[in-house]
């Protein structure tokens, strides 16, 4: 099974670079690069299933056997590996159909499937510090995936908001990991928790990463920001992979947050939850929309994995995967259509497009926790499991009676009931019929696994060993009141007051207090240090720089009146030598003869002396 | 036949006789004829040390028949620039002709 792992990680990426290096067939090379990575992450969950487990890996630093970097083959790792190959191959597969009139097509291919396999080494790591290599990855490829629209002026900055909000939560990863390392000697799962202070920063650390992975509150707002990249790029960071990664790693450390991490995650998730299902209710754009409900959703699996335990999490994060990237892939082909994500601008897409609207429908009917699809049923567990902490499950039911809410108002603007279809209105544009096929097939497929994955519950509860499902009957009732609360006040228009509406478009004002609170100080800190770098610094800077002018200026003048005087002085010299050799000159043909032969006189009288002598 | 030493000193005669030429005569043909003396001087040198010192070499001979024709043409064209000169400036006198020394 270690060629499977090894092969899980290492086909996207060689996928990645032969979409790139052959630029023709990039669309093809790509499907086919994702289809045969999923083939191993099949093999994996078949093999895990059977009871099989394994680890290969090679040491990262030869003296220290403590620090080595593998991939693992357990339960949580294939089921995880599984969910991500198959939602990586059907957005891969929707992609090569949305960039079909992209002149840089090979590009997002490419940057799609680096960024598949980044996560696939990220959910089969096998210790803390393959994971910490792999999540680094994850971030820097997404950043890049984010950024890829050269058409959006925004989309720099949406890449670089994810990048640094993402980021900096990573510093608590390292600051966990550090610790994990110094409290127990070593960096493999499933340890206890050290005690301590040492023990303090692992839980708080691991905690801190996940919440800025998985955008929970208070750092949500990158996600919206995140939109501003390709929306089958959104498809993928939102749902099985990037977001997924701080709920992966909740449930992959369970054993190090026991107790009071999984306390403060549980909080933050649940708080979350009704945040997101507020932005979500508030926002006008279709994708910031579906951003809003990914922060909720993610709320609900940390609260999930806070109290149900790995099977329950992971069940949502499977079942919303599905729903979320499907939901995704629909609004890219109506924003094919419209080339608008604007809600107002895309009132009766949906009519225009039947099938894409169907996708829509049956992923937002999932999301919207609609029995019996599949993501009614994880919510479920998790609102049962949540009995047991009051202030969770009331924030839970909001959450549900929000998200019922919220996944109805795209669908009523879409297809608007009651309105007739506006004659010649916008049919499938131009641009919109290239690589339709593609991206409806994509969209199908994760319509009918958001149907159907509700069965998959119990078989993953078994594979996960978590036991049995949390269910009750009180929290089956409340939730489908939530629905129907929702429900109505959706199709009644009631929209949430104008200031909460406003809060909302504005992330809650997180972001206005994130901005008096740090970059404000940050810059004001910025600005003194600039002054004092004007006054002090450059000071001394121009300083030294005046004195080296005033040294070469001396020097200069030594030169002029040392070298220069030399050198005029032998001028002079040659040119007086010059002058009295002129005197000899007379052009009296008589002086010159006797000069001649006074010369050759001496001349013999040298050689008779030495010949005497 | 005559001994070496008797020919180099008629030679040096000749010579002594051309260097006071040269150097008391004011007439440009008798400066020129002076440096012939000279010249004369020093063929006779090569004449002798040849006969003495390889009697059957015939290339000293020939040598010395060229020496005479640039003899001949140097008298040549010094008398001819003389004549050119003096049809000029009406002078042959060397103490006249200073224009180079400007």
């Amino acid at each position: 099974m270690a060629a499977a792992l090894w092969l899980a990680l290492g086909l996207p990426a060689l996928a990645a670079l032969a979409a790139r290096l052959t630029p023709r067939a990039a669309g093809a090379v790509a499907v086919a690069g994702a289809a045969l990575g999923a083939v191993p992450a099949i093999l994996l969950v078949v093999a895990a299933a059977g009871g099989e487990r394994a680890r290969t890996g090679f040491a990262w630093l030869p003296a220290s056997p403590e620090l080595d970097v593998g991939l693992r083959l357990d339960p949580l790792s294939a089921l995880m590996a599984v969910t991500v190959a198959l939602i990586g191959l059907v957005v891969v597969l929707y992609s090569a159909g949305y960039f079909a009139s992209s002149p840089r097509r090979p590009s997002a291919l490419a940057g799609l499937l680096a960024f598949l396999a980044a996560m696939q080494g990220l959910v089969l790591a096998d210790d803390f510090l393959t994971l910490l290599i792999f999540w680094e990855l994850v971030g820097a490829l997404s950043a890049r995936l984010i950024a890829w629209n050269r058409a959006e002026p925004r989309a720099p900055e949406g890449a670089v908001r994810a990048f640094f909000t993402t980021r900096t939560a990573d510093i608590g990863l390292y600051l966990a990991v550090l610790a994990l390392f110094a409290g127990t000697g070593a960096l493999a799962f499933g340890t206890e928790r050290p005690e301590g202070a040492l023990g303090a920063l692992v839980g708080l650390g691991l905690v801190a990463a996940a919440i800025g992975k998985s955008a929970q509150v208070p750092v949500q707002n990158w996600l919206a920001g995140a939109m501003r990249g390709p929306t089958p790029v959104s498809a993928l960071l939102h749902s099985a992979t990037m977001v997924a990664a701080g709920v992966y790693l909740l449930v992959r450390s369970e054993s190090l947050l026991a107790g009071w991490p999984l306390a403060l995650a549980g909080w933050v998730g649940a708080i979350t939850a009704v945040v997101g299902a507020v932005i979500a209710l508030g926002e006008n754009d279709l994708k910031r929309l579906l951003a809003g409900s990914t922060a909720s959703q993610l709320g609900l699996m940390f609260v999930g994995a806070a109290v149900g335990g790995p099977a329950v999490a992971i069940f949502h994060l499977v079942a919303h995967a599905a729903a979320k990237a499907g939901l995704f892939l629909a609004t890219g082909q109506f924003q094919h259509n419209r080339e608008t994500t604007n809600l107002e601008e895309l009132r009766g897409a949906g009519r225009d497009d039947p099938a894409a609207f169907a996708c829509f429908a049956l992923c937002a009917a999932s999301i919207a926790a609609v029995p019996p699809f599949a993501a009614f049923w994880s919510k479920e567990h998790i609102a049962a499991a949540a009995e047991a902490e009051v202030a969770w499950f009331v924030l839970v039911l909001l959450a549900a009676a929000g998200s019922a809410a919220y996944m109805l108002r795209p669908a009523l603007v879409l297809w608007p009931v009651g309105e007739a279809a506006r004659a010649g209105a916008a049919r499938v544009g131009e641009v919109a019929r290239a690589g339709r096929g593609a991206m409806l097939a994509g969209a199908g497929i994760l319509a009918a696994a958001s149907a159907v994955l509700g069965l998959a519950g119990e078989p993953l509860a078994d594979l996960l060993k978590g036991g049995e499902l949390p269910s009750s009957t009180l929290s089956l009732a409340l939730s489908l009141l939530a629905l129907a609360a929702g429900f109505a006040g959706a199709v009644l228009g009631r929209r949430p007051a104008r200031s909460l509406v406003e809060a909302a478009r504005r992330g809650l004002y997180i972001e206005e207090a994130q901005r008096a609170l740090v970059v404000r100080p940050a810059l004001l800190a910025a600005r003194a240090s600039g002054r004092l770098d004007d006054r002090v610094v450059d000071r001394a800077v121009d300083g030294i720089a005046r004195g080296g002018l005033a040294a070469a200026r001396r020097e200069r003048r030594l030169e002029e009146r040392g070298i220069d005087a030399a050198v005029d002085g032998l001028a002079r010299l040659v040119a007086r030598g010059g002058q009295s050799n002129r005197r000899l000159q007379t052009g009296r043909l008589h002086e010159y003869l006797r000069d001649t032969v006074a010369g050759l006189a001496g001349v013999a009288l040298v050689i008779l002396v030495a010949a005497i002598t | 036949m005559i001994s070496l030493p008797v020919v180099l000193g008629v030679a040096a005669l000749l010579f002594a006789v051309g260097v006071y030429g040269v150097l008391s005569q004011t007439n440009t043909i008798m400066v020129i004829m002076g440096v012939e003396l000279m010249l004369g001087a020093a063929m006779l040198n090569v004449v002798g040390f040849l006969r003495y010192s390889w009697p059957e070499a015939a290339s000293g001979s020939f040598f010395v028949l060229v020496i005479m024709t640039v003899m001949a043409v140097e008298a040549a064209v010094g008398f001819a620039l003389v004549v050119t000169v003096f049809r000029h400036r009406r002078t042959a006198e060397l103490d006249d002709l200073t224009g180079l020394g400007d």
